[in-house]
């Protein structure tokens, strides 16, 4: 009954249950899904996690190369991520370039890099005007409900501080880099930004966490990437209801005790990675 | 001796001066102009829109609701398709992304139930850029579709605001400014209940600074609206 | 402006988002049976542009606001894309002819639909002389947004009443739609003071197509040109120009 309730008519089936302040998983409207992070899948990348949001899989590998430096900017190295979102994740995706979504989060991702200074470009610098460190961070979408930009963010943060680059010399006489993959260290980094994602429903209601279900449902989203010195890195609220400053707040206070929540569930799995060794 | 058919379509075309939003920041007051024309054009409603904050100007032409491709049909609203056209050269990423937004914003405010199965294209064509230019770009797309007659919900603006490294507001900054700031946000406000609709930003900022930044933005809107009506009622002046 | 009475507003510019109110019924208004319980507000009627908000209206067009008497409320806006009406007189351009019906090119987002039959005199076996590219002036039957328009050329006791294809000659162009309903008011004398320079034909379609034929080429192009013109004049500059042509009828 109640499944037939849902297919014909979801968004009274969904203000159902938002009266009552709470969902159809059993979560409440400030709760997040279970978080998941495992540190270092991919044993032949130089880091590697997985993040989980409930059902929303996104595995990030991150690949060192080395690259010239750009002539303006000759003691800066890079950071490329790319989304990838396959038919594999859900079935609105079709084979083929990367469609808007997927671009609209590997901008958002990349913009999430620059604005927070998490890393700083100049640690990847290897020689001046010479040689530097391209770190592509590679998103692949597992399993696609939801949430994306925050479980994308989970793993970028999770699979940076796995990065452990090797020390690289350059031969005087030769001019060649010499790689040293015996003494490898961990990269610097500065800041954790975590995203903190909310679908608003009817113009009203503030759901944290959507699942692909709810985002189709709602009139608008909002996603707020925040620092652990409570410092906004990027906000991206693409049209849809309007929010008054009042709510955009109350938004910004579950954004802080979400960083907390996942900056104690990285460390703690990291911790647990290196017990295990 | 005949009317020129030159002459009845640059009777459409308007000058204006529009008071400044830079005397609630910090540098001093400018003029800026906005030019406004309907254009002639058989077959598609098309409106050419200038927008003019200091020396940026969007052109900016609706068409709609017209004939759609079945592929990219909507069976219960209008497809709404932003382009953004780069002063020189092809589209670059960065310009993808700022479409997707200003379609956002435009899809909130467009009643797009009421044109089921049909596009409305919004092209803007960026004339030059001195700064402030995706809010810039916005004004051009809501006074473009306030101007082709849509059926929107509301109105809307956006304003750009840069903090500097003393956290010094600035409101619709110039390109030197926005390259020297710490941060920039980019903000639309909507006309009915004043609250924001799109947010977009760069760099980094505490939660204050947001909220005296939105709080600022709210003031410049009114004016952008005051303004907005002004223009429309000088178009409307001559019927 | 945000929310003003509804009266005050009328022949001013209104933008989308505008809240109109309508105000409850003068007290001495006489009382209904029915009881005092509810306050009463004057039955309002609104037309395009204008949209129900609770016991007031919301502007969702821009333009200016017009009223009728007792109380018809609607935005007059100087939009050039036409969006099909039921009961409006339009120019189409034949598209395709396939099987029983036409597709009409009405300037709109859809073509509309003509059925063969819908000519005066056409039947089964007598089918009406149409070939892609003619001009059709008819009127619709179906016209909604979640519906393909449906156009016919007869009224309702199957009469042409001046509705077919039009002539071979003339001349077609496309003027923004307030000029189309403008020139249409009754009251408006545009088109008499045209017919008093040069003898005319003229068929006027809401869809902002206006086809017309005047005895030379020469003058059919000063007609157009004169009314497309007419857009940005006002009444005494519309006088003088008329006037300077009737002086020099050709």
């Amino acid at each position: 009954m109640a499944a037939g309730f849902k297919t014909v008519e979801p968004l009274e089936y969904y203000r159902k249950f938002l009266k009552e302040s709470c969902r159809p998983d059993g979560r409440e409207l400030t709760q997040f899904r279970t978080t998941t992070i495992n540190i270092g899948s991919i044993t032949t990348a130089d880091g590697s996690a997985l993040a989980k949001l409930g059902n929303c899989t996104v595995i990030c590998g991150i690949k060192a190369e080395f690259a010239a430096p750009l002539a303006d900017t000759p003691s800066k190295g890079y950071i490329v991520p790319n989304v990838e979102l396959t038919p594999l994740c859900s079935s609105r995706f079709r084979p083929g370039p990367p469609g808007e979504e997927a671009q609209m989060a590997s901008q958002f991702i990349a913009d999430v890099i620059d604005n927070s200074q998490m890393i700083l470009k100049e640690d990847l610098c290897i020689s001046s005007g010479k040689l530097v460190w391209v770190l592509y961070c590679d998103f692949i979408c597992l399993d696609y409900d939801g949430n994306l930009l925050d479980t994308c963010v989970c793993a970028l943060v999770a699979a940076l501080r796995n990065v452990r680059l090797p020390a690289v010399k350059i031969n005087e006489d030769t001019g060649l880099a010499e790689v040293n993959l015996k003494t490898t260290s961990p990269l610097k980094i500065l800041k954790h930004p975590i995203a903190t994602s909310f679908a608003v429903f009817d113009d009203t209601f503030l759901l944290v966490d959507p699942t692909g279900e709810e985002e189709s449902l709602a009139t608008g989203l909002l996603t707020i990437v925040m620092d652990e010195d409570e410092r906004l890195c990027s906000i991206r609220k693409p049209g849809g209801s309007a929010l008054s400053p009042e709510k955009l707040q109350e938004c910004i206070s579950r954004a802080i005790t979400r960083h907390k929540e996942v900056q104690s569930l990285v460390n703690e799995v990291l911790e647990s990675v290196k017990s295990e060794k | 001796m005949l009317p020129q058919k030159q002459t009845c379509c640059w009777a459409g075309c308007i000058w204006w001066l529009q008071p400044t939003l830079r005397g609630i920041g910090a540098t001093p007051p400018l003029l800026h102009y906005v030019f406004l024309l309907a254009c002639h054009r058989p077959r598609c409603l098309l409106l050419i829109n200038s927008f003019l904050t200091g020396d940026t100007s969007v052109l900016a032409g609706v068409y709609g609701p017209a004939e759609i491709k079945v592929s990219k049909e909507l069976h219960d609203k209008a497809t709404i398709e932003v382009i953004l056209r780069p002063k020189v050269g092809l589209p670059a990423i960065q310009e993808k992304s700022q479409e997707l937004l200003i379609r956002e914003t435009c899809e909130s405010a467009i009643m797009g139930a009421l044109h089921p199965r049909s596009s409305i294209t919004i092209v803007l064509q960026i004339v030059s850029d001195a700064g402030s230019l995706l809010a810039c770009c916005l004004n051009a797309a809501c006074t473009a579709l306030m101007d082709a007659g849509l059926p929107l919900r509301y109105l809307f603006c956006g304003v750009t605001c840069v903090l500097d490294t003393d956290g010094h507001l600035t409101l619709d900054p110039s390109s030197k400014q926005q390259k020297e700031s710490r941060a920039v946000l980019i903000l639309a406000i909507e006309s009915v209940e004043n609250k924001v609709l799109t947010v977009a930003s760069r760099g980094a900022y505490s939660a204050t600074e947001l909220q005296q930044s939105i709080a600022a933005a709210q003031v410049a809107a009114q004016k952008i609206f005051k303004f907005y009506r002004d223009s429309a009622r000088r178009r409307y002046s001559k019927s | 402006m945000g929310s003003v009475r509804v009266e005050e507003a009328v022949g001013q510019v209104v933008l989308p988002g505008d809240v109109l109110l309508i105000p409850s019924q003068s007290p001495d208004a006489p009382l209904s049976l029915s009881g005092a319980q509810q306050t009463s507000r004057i039955k309002v009627v609104c037309g395009p542009g204008l949209l129900r908000r609770g016991d007031d209206l919301q502007v969702c067009k821009c333009g200016l606001l017009k009223h009728r008497d007792p109380a018809v409320y609607w935005v007059d806006s100087q939009q050039k894309r036409y969006v099909p009406v039921k009961g409006d007189h339009i120019i189409g351009i034949v598209t395709t002819k396939s099987g029983d019906v036409f597709k009409v090119d009405i300037g709109g987002s859809e073509q509309a639909s003509l059925s063969f039959l819908a000519f005066e005199g056409a039947t089964k076996k007598n089918r009406p002389n149409v070939k892609v590219g003619d001009l059709v002036y008819g009127q619709f039957i179906v016209a909604n947004k979640d519906m393909e328009p449906e156009l016919v050329c007869i009224d309702s006791s199957g009469k042409a009443n001046g509705m077919g294809v039009i002539g071979q000659d003339g001349f077609m162009f496309k003027v923004s739609l307030g000029l189309v309903r403008k020139l249409l008011t009754p009251q408006n004398d545009i088109i008499q003071e045209m017919m008093n320079i040069y003898p005319l034909e003229i068929v006027i379609g809401m869809n902002g197509r206006i086809w017309t034929k005047a005895k030379t080429i020469q003058q059919t192009l000063i007609v157009a040109n004169l009314l497309e013109a007419c857009e940005y004049l006002t009444g005494t500059q519309r006088k003088n120009v008329f006037a300077r042509f009737a002086d020099n009828v050709v």
